[in-house]
């Protein structure tokens, strides 16, 4: 605990004494993903008599990231999107850090109907087309917000609300990479599902390359 | 004498009370498997369209994400509204028996337990007593399908209400796993079985988890009932079974109302009084024994006396079997006359069941509203862009090449869009009586269908490694009235259908027939088949098996066209073993084969002079150039005042004019050109042109009335045929 203390301070002096300079350890490595679920067909109830082109539902896909005291307002805190394409959420899984806004543009010719009922935050953006300004969400608070479409049950996605600026999606083979990261003690974690979710203590140093994977476990 | 005598008498005593007895003992059997069938008919066709909603509600994506978050309060809100129609927390006497109406509803989380609903009004408010009750079912919902149905008990009673009908739900979440489930109870409805018995003597209930629940019985009685039940029976779906009650013997049938349900199994139970049939079979007796002792006595009497005497009792027996007779037809007579009204309900409730399924689907075509709403924009979007295009650069329109193509790809969108509008208007469209329409040969229509659809049965087949052949048996030329069009249309369909129902390849048959003066006309594949909900449903609008791929469209507009041509259309089909199309439609009458030839190119005809009348100038400006292209001399007016007075000072061979113009309509022209000459005929040109068709309120001094929007061609062949006509 001590030399947890001790590093975490001396990191932190060691961040303000570099100043702008970005800190300069890496963490990289691969997340064993699960395969790919059941298939997700459309609801007979709802189905258009347009053609609309019913696009396939991402692999499974984690969130890495790295868990400790980390400074305030480290990333830049962008607008993010998370569109409706194809009967689909684009991206189906996406982090973000506390205070980020996301809209939700409908990129479909068909109505849409964003809502989400978690804990974290619950929204309901209603019904807009192609040409309308979609509806936007400020997540405020830490956690899993897991985002419906009313008419689609095909449809989900899930948002990372992290209140750590560290954090990186995988790609579909699981490789991750983090940089900048500071030096000292943290905790690694692996995000695959609500049910899923790995942890690795990880030692970092300054200018060094750790190799850390996340196995099933 | 008297020993024969005293044999005969006895023997008639025993067959005639057995008979008796066992006559009775099955009307009452046949009346009590009547009842217990109806009973479940009814509740059937009551549960139909509840099940139905039931599982809608259980697909929402709001419940399965409440119910993930575990997020109780949205979970209960969102299930009043959605459930508004089938849920009522009163337990007042519902009026209604079309539709059942729950009294209480809960969920289940995942593990098991039910989930108390909080401040929303679910009904029965005792949610300890009905934790306590529900709580085997919490195991059910893992083990079941997707849905279940039962019986419980709410609290200690022993009256039919304190019974509910049980349908369970499960809820399964975005990758299959069940996340809870829905569990509905509806009051039993007393009123529905008091219709099968006809008297009050007779009394109905359920036996459930070895307590009897049933109206008006002593406590000694029940008791019992109680005690005889559970010796007798020991998991039998069906029997019956005598007890001696307090006001006499009492025959009791039971009988399994759903030996397949995963709750305790329920019983319908009847207790019939057998003191009116001991009654009966007493008289009887004593009629027999004294009929006997007559006999004796009169054989002890003057042979004169017994010949004289005999025919009185035998009279008397006779009356009373003929009596019995008669007692026997009428409570026949009552009991079928019962099942009657049954029947009718039976019906009456299917109807509803129907229309409230049909509500579901109506509210499923209004989504589809937005579909079409989208194919008609994009065939508008390329008819702006390009007319832009011509606006905006008019150097474009000196190049030659890249105007006509620009019109090309015009005249495709509008045509386009006027085939959505089309394929919308096959669905309304009823049998026009008046439709006329030409005598065209089948196996022609057959030969241009087959060969439309080459590219599809054999290159894209082909393309996907399967081999998909085509044969044609071609009988008889049946000639039938129809539009060639429309009847190619409808063989395209099919074959198209069963192109898709053969994914690993085979054989369509396309054959003709003619069969007692109707023209038969068969699409058969060896592929998939149907199931025969899939048959039962796969001519209604928007319902389609191809997923994504199909509009649900190209039976239902099959269907119409069929109706349109006064045809009718059989389907026989079952999984496995394929699918056949038949058509039959009424044989032409024979007409010369000059008539049969085919239509002959329209072209334009001699130089007319032709007065158009419209206050749209484009419209005028096209009508003119159309007329004009055909060399005929155009005069054009903007109302129907100035086309009058253009009618007075020149002379005319054909007047064209819009319908809804201001000042004066273009039925009121028509009419004082008709007045002025009758030998000029008159086009309407209307945008309601298809509402004229529907409703047949051709006008009276109209020659023929076009829709818009018209092509050159169909305003040629008008012409040609009014000419003719002339």
């Amino acid at each position: 605990m001590g030399q947890i203390g001790f590093s975490f301070i001396f990191g932190l002096g060691l961040a303000a004494t570099i100043g702008t300079v970005y800190p300069q350890a890496t963490l990289e490595g691969r997340v064993h993903l699960p395969k790919a679920s059941v298939e997700h067909g459309l609801n007979q109830r709802y189905q258009p008599s347009a053609e609309i082109a019913i696009g396939p539902v991402d692999p499974p896909m984690a969130i890495v990231y790295l868990e400790g005291n980390f400074p305030a307002a480290a990333r830049t805190k962008s607008l993010l999107h998370m569109a409706q394409k194809n009967i689909n959420f684009m991206p189906n899984l996406m982090a973000v850090q506390v205070g980020t806004t996301v809209d939700f543009p409908n990129l479909d010719d068909t109505y849409h109907n964003v809502f989400s009922y978690s804990k974290a935050k619950r929204f309901d953006l209603g019904r807009y087309r192609k040409d309308e300004k979609p509806g936007s969400v400020l997540f405020d608070k830490p956690g899993v917000i897991t985002v419906h479409c009313e008419i689609h049950d095909r449809m989900r996605g899930t948002i990372l609300v992290l209140e750590t600026p560290h954090f990186i999606k995988t790609d579909t083979d699981g490789h991750y990479r983090l940089e900048h990261l500071p030096a000292g003690h943290f905790v690694l974690k692996g995000w695959i599902s609500e049910s899923d979710v790995r942890e690795r203590p990880v030692e970092l140093k300054e200018n060094a390359t750790v190799q850390v994977d996340l196995a099933e476990k | 004498m008297m020993l024969v005598v005293v044999a005969i008498t006895g023997a008639t005593l025993y067959l005639a009370e057995k008979n008796l007895q066992a006559k009775h003992q099955e009307a009452l059997n046949a009346q009590f498997q009547d009842q217990v069938r109806f009973f479940l008919a009814l509740q059937d066709a009551q549960l139909g369209a509840t099940t139905e909603k039931c599982r809608a509600v259980a697909r929402s994506v709001r419940m399965r994400a409440a119910l993930e978050e575990e997020d109780v309060d949205d979970l209960y809100r969102n299930a009043l509204t959605e459930l508004k129609e089938i849920f009522s927390p009163t337990t007042a006497a519902q009026n209604d028996t079309h539709v059942l109406r729950a009294s209480f509803f809960r969920f289940f989380g995942d593990n098991g337990r039910v989930l108390p609903p909080g401040e929303h009004a679910a009904g029965l408010t005792d949610q300890e007593a009905l934790d306590q009750t529900l709580a085997p079912m919490g195991k059910v919902f893992r083990q079941m399908e997707d849905q279940a149905t039962g019986y419980i008990a709410l609290a200690r009673g022993s009256q039919p209400t304190a019974l509910r009908l049980i349908v369970l739900t499960k809820i399964v979440d975005w990758d299959n796993k069940p996340l809870g489930a829905l569990v509905l109870g509806f009051p039993i409805g007393n009123e529905n079985k008091q219709t099968t018995a006809p008297s009050d003597e007779i009394k109905n209930g359920i036996w459930l988890n070895r307590q009897l629940y049933i109206d008006g019985l002593s406590a000694s009685d029940r008791h019992l009932v109680v005690q005889h039940v559970n010796e007798e029976m020991l998991l039998e779906p069906a029997g019956h079974f005598f007890l001696k009650l307090e006001n006499g013997p009492h025959l009791l049938f039971y009988k399994a109302l759903d030996p397949e349900t995963k709750f305790a199994p329920a019983y319908e139970v009847c207790l019939y009084p057998l003191a009116n049939s001991l009654r009966e079979q007493q008289i009887l007796r004593w009629k027999i024994i004294a009929f006997g002792l007559g006999v004796l006595i009169c054989g002890f009497g003057a042979s004169l006396l017994i010949s004289k005497n005999l025919s009185e009792p035998v009279k008397k027996i006779v009356a009373g079997s003929v009596e019995n007779f008669t007692k026997r037809q009428r409570a026949e007579q009552d009991l079928r006359k019962a099942n009657r009204e049954l029947e009718k309900t039976l019906t009456e409730l299917k109807t509803t069941q129907q229309q409230v399924i049909q509500q579901e689907r109506l509210s499923a075509i209004g989504q589809m509203a937005s579909g079409i709403a989208h194919d008609f924009n994009n065939a508008l979007t390329p008819i702006l862009g390009f007319t832009d295009l011509l606006i905006e650069n008019p150097a474009v329109l000196q190049n030659k090449d890249e105007t006509q193509r620009c019109l090309s790809m015009l005249r495709t969108a509008a045509q386009d869009a006027t085939s959505v509008v089309h394929r919308l208007r096959e669905f309304y469209r009823p049998l026009e009586s008046n439709e006329e329409f030409p005598v065209i040969d089948l196996t022609k229509i057959v030969e241009q269908a087959v060969a439309l659809t080459e590219p599809k049965w054999r290159h894209q087949a082909q393309a996907s490694g399967v081999t998909i052949d085509v044969a044609t048996r071609l009988e008889n030329v049946p000639l039938v009235a129809g539009e060639e069009s429309a009847l190619r249309e409808v063989l395209t369909n099919l074959i198209f259908n069963a192109v898709d129902a053969m994914p690993d390849g085979g054989l369509i048959t396309l054959k003709t027939a003619t069969e007692n003066d109707e023209a038969i006309l068969s699409v058969s594949d060896t592929g998939a088949g149907m199931t025969e909900a899939v048959r039962q449903r796969c001519l209604e609008p928007f319902f389609s098996t191809k997923g994504a791929l199909g509009t649900g469209l190209g039976l239902s507009m099959v269907y119409g066209i069929i109706e349109r041509h006064r045809g009718k259309l059989d389907i026989q089909s079952a999984p496995g073993q394929g699918t056949t199309f038949t058509i039959r439609m009424p044989l032409a009458a024979l007409m010369s084969a000059a008539q049969l030839g085919a239509a002959p190119d329209v072209k334009a005809g001699q130089a007319l002079n032709v007065l158009v009348v419209d206050d749209e100038p484009r419209v005028r400006e096209v009508l003119s150039m159309y007329l004009a292209c055909d060399g005929h001399r155009v005069t054009t007016a903007n109302s129907g005042r100035e086309g009058l007075q253009r009618f007075k000072t020149q002379r005319f061979d054909l007047v064209v004019t819009d319908r809804a113009m201001p000042e004066m309509s273009g039925d009121q022209m028509a009419s004082f050109i008709k007045q002025a000459n009758p030998n000029i005929p008159v086009v309407l040109l209307t945008g309601f042109g298809a509402l004229i068709e529907v409703t047949g309120a051709q006008p009276r001094d109209v020659d023929v009335v076009l829709s818009k929007p018209i092509s050159l061609n169909a305003l040629r062949k008008t012409i040609e045929n009014l000419l003719h006509a002339a």
